[in-house]
């Protein structure tokens, strides 16, 4: 019996180390008109780990900064305070899950699709009246669930991918065959317990939604940039699969054929050197 | 188009067919497939 009691994986979930206060204060002030950059530059000076993170990737080529930054004033002075928002909240949210111990579950291709999908929906927020940092934010966790079933449990996850393979069907299915929950009723617990905005959370719940009709425009965004990324195939798995597209879903969003194809090249160069700076 | 061009390009089509295997059967996975297609310049195929 592989099934996981959902008081159980809520417990587990409680038991997760909480974000860190600074990345819980960028989260909020995504929502924010007035946003007091020095403080929340010296409240992200202080954490020297996500400093160090935040550094590198701002460094790295895919910024092509002409020199070397050495402190967050000077990366935010640079590149803007929203990039190194951006930068400081993907290294703290993709440091918070270790890769080690789970040999059956590859994070590469999951972080790589996280990635594609992050920038798919700021691609596709930024033709839409959505915040794109938002869209990017909720883009890359909209599949954190799945990282607290692998490492919360691993052996009920193995019997997972051993019913995909076997029965040739989409993973979210074969979590809710043999796990009895899936991925979106965890992730949006995991949204809860780190107490991100709401509007992120109804869209990590809703990804999967098997229609778009009264779903929030966040969502529609993030359930359009998942199907877009695994269409343009860019996880790196062999076994990918596009999902299920909801009822409804691109006359909801209501762009052009020409917007989409724009949407697609975008995502795809954003990728590029994105994933390469993330290691994903 | 090169026979190797030609030669990618039905491995680029059939890859897309593998991913959108389960997708590809209703309305909405159709309309993404042919946008994909169009984008990877798969029409002709």
């Amino acid at each position: 019996m592989n099934h996981v009691v959902l008081e159980e994986a809520l417990r587990r979930i409680h038991n997760l180390p909480s974000l860190p206060a600074v990345v819980l204060d960028l989260l909020a002030s995504m929502n924010q008109e007035d946003v007091d950059i020095d403080v929340l530059a010296k409240k992200i000076a202080q954490d020297q780990a996500l400093t160090a993170k935040t550094l590198r990737l701002a460094n790295s080529s895919f910024y092509g900064m002409a020199r070397q930054v050495t402190t967050i004033a000077q990366a935010i002075a640079i590149l803007g305070f929203r990039t190194v928002r951006s930068i400081a909240t993907t290294a703290a949210l993709m440091g918070t899950f270790t890769s080690t111990g789970h040999p059956g579950f590859d994070f590469a291709p999951f972080w790589r699709h996280a990635i594609a999908a992050a920038v798919c929906a700021r691609a596709l927020a930024e033709h839409l009246d959505i915040n794109p940092e938002h869209a990017y934010t909720a883009g890359l966790l909209h599949d954190i669930g799945r990282l607290v079933l692998v490492t919360q449990f691993p052996s009920q996850y193995d019997a997972t991918m051993a019913y995909r393979a076997e029965h040739d069907c989409h993973l979210l299915q074969a979590e809710q065959t043999v796990l009895g929950l899936d991925h979106a009723v965890i992730g949006h617990a995991l949204t809860q317990h780190w107490k991100f905005p709401s509007a992120m959370q109804q869209a990590v719940s809703e990804h999967h939604a098997p229609s778009s009709v009264g779903v929030a425009p966040l969502s529609l965004v993030v359930m359009a940039a998942d199907a877009i990324a695994h269409a343009l195939d860019l996880s790196g798995d062999a076994n990918d699969l596009v999902p299920s597209v909801p009822d409804g879903l691109w006359q909801q969003l209501g762009l052009s054929d020409e917007v989409l194809l724009q949407v697609f090249g975008q995502t795809e160069n954003q990728f590029d050197g994105l994933s390469q700076v993330l290691g994903g | 188009m090169t026979a190797q061009q030609r030669q990618e390009q039905q491995l680029r089509q059939e890859r897309l067919a593998q991913l959108f295997r389960l997708a590809g059967q209703s309305g909405q996975g159709r309309y993404l497939l042919a946008l994909v297609r169009r984008y990877r310049g798969l029409e002709a195929l």
